[in-house]
């Protein structure tokens, strides 16, 4: 079996519906007869699209598309699409030709296809049809990964099709609106919100509804007229409708493919409103926009500063704003709802498009928006319902305020946007296809993404419709998972060191944990304190040269060391303690009360010994305990001094406890000592 | 269970080190999951505050960070306890329980962190002997051996000097400007900058630019020096130290500093290591507190600040003294 002319067309189709060149724009994967006709003669293949195909389906066997799946398995890389789209393209080639043609029903699509990949009714049934379901998902994953960049993803969630399309709705998603359709588009949303600017964006059946009034409706295509007519297909013509109105940019203009669009941002920063544009990837270091607007990037980053544009009001936040170059374009859909999340690379809070599950928010409001997300946070919000009371000058007139918004459940979440819908409509978070780990604790990206501490286990992500069916390393969760919007903590099930398995539905995902790695590798820049002469830096720096003289936590070597005092620990209760010195002096100890940190400390130390520093010469430590002397050493060295009347007092103390070592040393001392008493 | 605290230093242990951005995206998202309910900024005063206990070292300026080595260090004045710091793998903390077995006595002790904050790992103290067969004791365990860390990087501390002449705000620039006000101890807004004082703003390149104004100059420095350049100018004190009340434990004693003046990396890593705890803070008396600082080493710190230490007198004595 060969997958040559079958690679040729994946390629093919990723280049035309997911280069780089669809960033910002929403892709449909529209593909009939003429469309995949058109694709050949432009990418100059051999084979036709469906022909390719049907070289690596296996019509006859249980699992007629394995070949395909095992071919994605070998040459799957996270920066291609997975290799299904020749099948994807050939699902959707079936929608377009569903129609009553006198021998198939209107909604019958597996004939459809089957007729396509092996020209017979009833071979490629529905029973073997959920791995394309699957890739569809795969496929939306991947796309959805890349957030803008390969173009907005329009596949529908799991959750947004009609239980009877629940596999098929994906291709019919695709087959509804031509590359026409979509141009047409932009016209139609922006007179709905002329209408109205309050309520934008307007669910997907509102806008069906109006789409039946709109004067231009005749000029879309019969496929997608139909469509809109059709009561098996409306469910899904809402849903794309609304989806495309989300990511809309509020301009009545369909820009073409291949102009860089930069996202408008909300920036929050020193209490105050301004703007950031953000391009899907570092760009020109400056743009020029018309009315003296220009972009300016900010160092090696894909943002740009934006110099002369008016600072961000209630009218520019609810009219949106579109700024359209000649080699970029700028826009920021209209809202009357701002969402901003901290921004890790700039250290500030920038918006974001949608609520983020388990990330803090800080939600502008507008009075036409306030009720609608009152709503949304009574029901939803983990924190941060109230509003802010007071008025904040940098606040648009008249909006309201709230910080620190945490949603913890993603499908209560949504379901109560979808309730109340209005402007929130647009803020449901990003749609889950399958089932992903996010957070925890890894250990080597470097060699294994899913290799985790011990105890910091990523939580479990479960896809949109998910019902809750979970294996847990083949048994069912105890306790069970809780409710599938919310992240499932995996560290709280105390999971042994080894590899783990979660099975959802029939999907498995699996990650490794690990106490630590056998080896630890010397990290690339060693940061540290430099030290030079008898001084080393305030503030730490890196340096890849690991010659240089460094403070590393405590690590300081030799640097300073002449300001450390010798130090002995002597007993702690005797009756009497005496240093004697090495050069002929001697003097009685105090023992110090313990450190009073100590208190600090859950069990403190035995306190048997007081420490003694020594500045001078070496000596002993001589202690009256229980009726014996008991002589300990203290860096003592041969006594070596002209013996004379002043060191009588010396002598004294050393012959008294005399007996009390037997050191060479000591011994020493106490010769010299009786020549002292001579 | 292993605590988040101590999750999280065997984490950064095995990392070896990285971004700084990295370290805290992971920190506050692996503190949320854990139902802690935290301040603004935690992620970055957890990094700050295991950097001055001396687990890892941060370069701020380029963000990066990497790990400490293991190291054993006597604390100053304290009756034979030493302290372990740095990379603590689970192969470190099986090193630790074997000196537990052998030659010392290991106390762990959880450090407490203010309301909102990331808990910081326990700290090691161990409990020895022989001070001269330290240094062996800790080679064959596998870990560095510092005599006494503190009063090394005490004597070590640089001076304050206002930094070099820099670029004065640009005009792209000029909305992004704050300065820094002593009294809220933060940034506000400045309309003006006419003033001499802390400021900071945006460069082009978006980068944190902190300088001080001083008539007509700008000078670059960093956010701690800023502070302690503008206390000098107008000579407010914000150190103070006591001494314990313990007979002949006069030497040493406790450090207070005003909140809104933190100490500079090494200054602050310096005063930790004394005890090898977190410090104390006070929301009543609004200071941190570190225990066990001589006083040698509190008049050096302060000194090296452009500061006045002001000692007070032991806690049982009313009344201040000079």
């Amino acid at each position: 079996m060969g997958f040559g002319a079958y690679a040729a067309w994946q390629h093919a189709l990723e280049e035309a519906f997911f280069s780089p060149d669809w960033d910002g724009h929403p892709v449909v994967m529209y593909v009939d007869d003429a469309e995949a006709a058109a694709l050949q003669k432009r990418f100059d293949m051999d084979l036709p699209l469906v022909q390719a195909v049907k070289q690596v389906v296996r019509p006859e066997r249980p699992k007629p598309y394995d070949a395909i799946e095992q071919y994605e398995l070998r040459v799957r890389n996270s920066d291609d699409a997975p290799a299904v789209l020749p099948l994807l393209a050939c699902s959707v080639i079936a929608a377009t030709r569903m129609a009553n043609d006198g021998r198939h029903r209107a909604s019958n699509y597996h004939d459809q296809f089957s007729q396509l990949l092996t020209e017979r009714d009833g071979v490629l049934a529905s029973h073997n049809y959920l791995p394309i379901a699957h890739m569809w998902q795969r496929l939306a994953s991947w796309q959805t990964q890349w957030g803008a960049y390969r173009g907005l993803c329009t596949i529908p969630s799991p959750e947004d099709l009609p239980s009877n399309q629940s596999r098929i709705g994906y291709a019919i998603s695709q087959s509804l609106l031509r590359g026409t359709d979509r141009q047409l588009l932009p016209q139609f949303f922006y007179a709905m919100r002329q209408r109205d600017d309050a309520a934008w964006p307007l669910p997907g059946g509102r806008l069906l509804r109006l789409l039946m009034y709109w004067g231009q409706r005749e000029r879309f295509s019969r496929g997608f007229q139909r469509a809109m007519d059709d009561p098996e297909l409306r469910p899904i013509v809402e849903r794309l409708l609304g989806n495309l109105a989300n990511v809309w940019d509020g301009s009545p203009e369909y820009v073409k493919l291949g102009i860089p669009r930069a996202e408008l941002l909300v920036r929050f920063e020193n209490r105050r409103l301004g703007w950031l544009a953000r391009l899907p990837r570092k760009g020109a270091a400056e743009y020029s926009l018309p009315d003296g607007v220009t972009l300016r990037r900010l160092g090696d980053t894909e943002y740009y500063n934006v110099d002369g544009l008016k600072l961000p009001d209630a009218h520019t936040l609810r009219q949106g704003v579109q700024l359209r170059g000649e080699d970029v374009t700028v826009s920021r859909p209209p809202s009357s709802l701002v969402v901003l999340c901290h921004n890790a690379l700039l250290d500030c809070r920038t918006s974001v498009d949608r609520f983020v599950p388990g990330e803090e928010h800080m939600i502008l409001a507008a009075p036409e928006a306030e009720g609608d997300l009152e709503a949304v946070l009574q029901r939803a919000a983990s924190t941060g319902k109230a509003r802010e009371a007071g008025k904040l000058s940098w606040v648009p007139e008249g909006w309201s305020l709230r910080f620190r918004v945490l949603f913890d459940d993603a499908v209560t979440l949504k379901q109560a946007i979808r309730d109340v819908q209005g402007a929130m409509l647009a803020t449901q978070p990003a749609p889950r296809y399958k089932p992903y780990l996010e957070g925890g604790l890894p250990l080597a990206p470097q060699i294994n993404k899913r290799l985790y501490l011990t105890g910091g286990e990523p939580d479990l992500v479960m896809p949109d419709g998910a019902t809750g069916q979970v294996l847990l390393d083949g048994q069912p969760p105890d306790p069970a998972f809780p409710h599938p919007g919310e992240s499932i903590r995996l560290w709280t099930r105390q999971l042994a060191a080894g590899r783990h398995a979660v099975e959802i539905e029939g999907t498995e995902v699996s990650f490794i944990t690990a106490e630590g790695l056998p080896d630890l590798v010397a990290p690339k820049e060693v940061v540290g304190f430099r030290v030079a002469e008898a001084s080393a830096e305030g503030f730490a720096t890196a340096t890849d040269q690991s010659t240089a003289a460094l403070i590393r936590g405590a690590e300081v070597g030799l640097a300073g060391v002449d300001v450390v005092p010798r130090v002995v620990l002597c007993r702690r209760g005797a009756e009497k303690t005496l240093f004697v010195s090495c050069d002929g002096r001697a003097w009685t100890v105090a023992e110090p009360e313990p450190p009073a940190w100590w208190s600090r400390l859950n069990d403190a130390p035995s306190g048997y010994y007081f420490e003694l520093e020594l500045h001078g010469p070496g000596g002993w430590i001589v202690q009256w305990r229980k009726g014996t002397w008991q002589v300990e050493p203290a860096f003592p060295v041969e006594p070596n001094f002209q013996p004379g009347p002043q060191h009588l007092p010396w002598a004294a103390a050393v012959l008294e406890a005399a007996k009390g070592g037997r050191d060479p040393l000591w011994k020493a001392c106490v010769r010299l000592a009786e020549e002292v008493e001579k | 269970m292993i605590s988040i605290s101590n999750l999280l230093l065997r984490w950064v242990s095995e990392l070896g080190g990285g971004k700084v951005t990295d370290l805290r995206a992971r920190i506050l998202r692996t503190a949320r999951g854990r139902g802690l309910e935290i301040r603004d900024g935690a992620e970055g005063r957890w990094i700050r505050d295991v950097s001055a206990l001396g687990h890892l070292d941060v370069d701020w300026r380029r963000g990066i960070w990497s790990i400490a080595p293991p190291t054993l260090t006597r604390l100053p004045y304290s009756d034979g306890l030493a302290l372990i710091i740095g990379r603590r793998t689970v192969a470190d903390e099986r090193a630790v329980e074997a000196a537990g077995k052998e030659w010392a006595i290991v106390h762990q002790v959880m450090n407490e962190v203010a309301e909102g904050d990331i808990p910081v790992p326990d700290s090691l103290l161990v409990q020895y002997d022989s001070p001269d067969e330290l240094a062996q004791s800790a080679t064959a365990a596998g870990f560095s051996f510092t005599p006494c860390a503190a009063l090394q990087m005490f004597d070590l501390l640089p001076d304050l000097v206002q930094g070099d002449e820099a670029a004065p705000p640009a005009p792209g620039n000029i909305h992004t400007i704050q300065r820094y006000d002593l009294e809220e101890r933060s940034y506000l807004s400045a309309a003006s900058y006419n003033e001499d004082g802390l400021y900071r703003w945006r460069s082009s390149d978006w980068s944190r630019l902190v300088q001080v104004r001083r008539g007509t100059r700008w000078l670059s420095t960093e956010h701690e020096y800023g502070v302690y350049l503008e206390l000098a100018r107008l000579r407010r004190g914000v150190m103070r130290w006591r001494p314990e009340s313990g007979t002949g434990r006069e030497r040493v004693g406790t450090f207070f500093v005003d909140w809104g003046a933190p100490l500079p990396p090494l200054h602050a890593r310096a005063v930790v290591l004394c005890t090898g705890l977190h410090p104390c803070f006070s929301d009543l008396a609004q200071t941190a507190r570190y225990d066990n600082v001589p006083l040698a080493a509190a008049e050096r710190l302060a000194r090296s600040l452009q500061q006045e230490l002001e000692v007070l007198q032991p806690k049982s004595a009313p009344g201040k003294a000079k």
